[in-house]
């Protein structure tokens, strides 16, 4: 295995396990469905990254080929899954989707694997992961003033990275195939094409670290935002009542005939504050 | 004798207001519970109130946008906006509100500045 493409997959693996690490440690805090989407593609990425060590190593052609084609459709299934599970902070899940996409991305390659057409079948394996990532970034971008206002700048930078990089690739990748090289299999002398690929392909993960960090920061940020804005609209409604009826009690009894009905009320709404600041704690 | 426009959805609030408001000698003209009904009523009246005192956050139409409404109707109207929604001042000082206080407010306090507006010409 040349020493560049050893040093880059150990990297991705790396970069992947910090990236899976992060996955567990939301859902371990946060107890929310969409990380278990995260850490199993991250946790497939980790995997692809093994199946490329392997495949690197292995020196039964047939072997080298089957694990070509379990990293090429492991990396696709990865990305699925990560770019759903990212996806799902904008729009709802839909889980027909996801197993539909996980069916026909595991199903083609293999299809075209059992009829001898190796090289095709791990290209197109490779392939159809960016065209998933290119799909995925036309709503954002096209509903760009919508998806700017739910996240920071430093979010949409970064998610602007995240596609350039994996933009580069793609059409990297084509250029390469066209050369004679599969991707992720290059020829021992191509050295700057696998430079590149395995440069491409840690900055396009570490920029999707980043990104999912600042992502789940921002939105923790809007909702804390929006609980404190509810809790401090109800409970300045319910202080300002207590107010009113109070100062309506100061006033002359003469002209206030049902104070018990005013002091009910003061009572009542003591009673929904205090029932807020539970909320509060609870939701801290 | 003071006229008085309220506008609010916290039924509790508003029917304490009235009785406040009237004890002191203000007259309640009408009470809108929400911002559609509040422009609905503001086009019947046939004197016009000498304040409003206008919620923000209410259903069908929020007090921002009946405010604007009001006053494309009758520029000179006097709305006083009551809030507990404070990142929405500037916007409606901005847009002709006479003043924009936040929610909770003592009652003295709110009287001074009912006052205050009403006393302006």
């Amino acid at each position: 295995m040349h020493t560049i493409a050893y040093f880059g997959i150990m990297l991705l693996i790396f970069l992947r396990l910090v990236g899976l690490f992060i996955a567990v440690e939301f859902l371990r805090v946060l107890k929310e469905s969409k990380f278990k989407l995260l850490i199993i593609g991250w946790f497939i990425w980790v995997l692809a990254g093994f199946s490329a060590l392997i495949l690197g190593i292995a020196e039964n052609t047939l072997l080298a080929e089957i694990f070509h084609l379990i990293n090429g459709i492991s990396t696709s299934l990865s990305i699925i899954f990560v770019i759903i599970g990212l996806f799902t902070y904008f729009r709802e899940l839909s889980v027909k989707m996801l197993v539909i996409l996980s069916i026909l991305f595991i199903s083609i390659p293999l299809i075209a694997f059992l009829f001898g057409l190796y090289s095709f079948a791990y290209n197109l394996s490779s392939l159809s992961l960016f065209l998933i990532v290119i799909f995925f970034s036309i709503i954002p971008l096209k509903e760009r003033r919508d998806f700017k206002n739910r996240i920071s700048n430093k979010s949409y930078y970064w998610y602007l990275i995240v596609l350039l990089s994996f933009y580069s690739i793609t059409i990297s990748m084509i250029i390469f195939y066209f050369q004679g090289n599969s991707f992720g299999s290059y020829s021992e002398d191509f050295s700057i094409a696998m430079f590149f690929d395995y440069f491409l392909g840690c900055i396009s993960t570490i920029a999707l670290i980043i990104y999912s960090i600042h992502l789940e920061y921002d939105i923790s940020n809007i909702q804390k935002s929006k609980l404190t804005e509810r809790y401090s609209h109800d409970l300045g409604n319910i202080i300002q009542v207590i107010y009113i009826a109070t100062d309506l009690i100061k006033l002359n009894d003469e002209k206030i005939k049902n104070e018990s009905e005013n002091l009910e009320l003061i009572y009542n709404k003591c009673g929904e504050a205090a029932k807020i600041i539970k909320d509060m704690r609870e939701n801290q | 004798m003071t006229t008085i426009f309220l506008v609010g959805d916290d039924l509790d609030i508003m029917t304490l207001f009235d009785k406040m408001l009237t004890n002191l000698g203000h007259k309640i003209v009408a009470t809108a519970y929400n911002g559609e009904e509040a422009v609905d009523l503001f086009r019947e009246f046939r004197e016009l109130p000498d304040l409003i005192l206008m919620d923000h956050r209410m259903p069908k139409k929020d007090g921002i946008t009946a405010a604007q409404e009001i006053l494309k109707l009758n520029k000179n109207s006097k709305i006083l906006f009551l809030s507990a929604d404070y990142t929405i001042k500037e916007e409606a000082l901005a847009l002709g509100a006479k003043d924009f206080i936040e929610k909770p407010i003592n009652f003295d306090k709110l009287l001074n500045i009912i006052e205050k507006i009403i006393s302006e010409k």
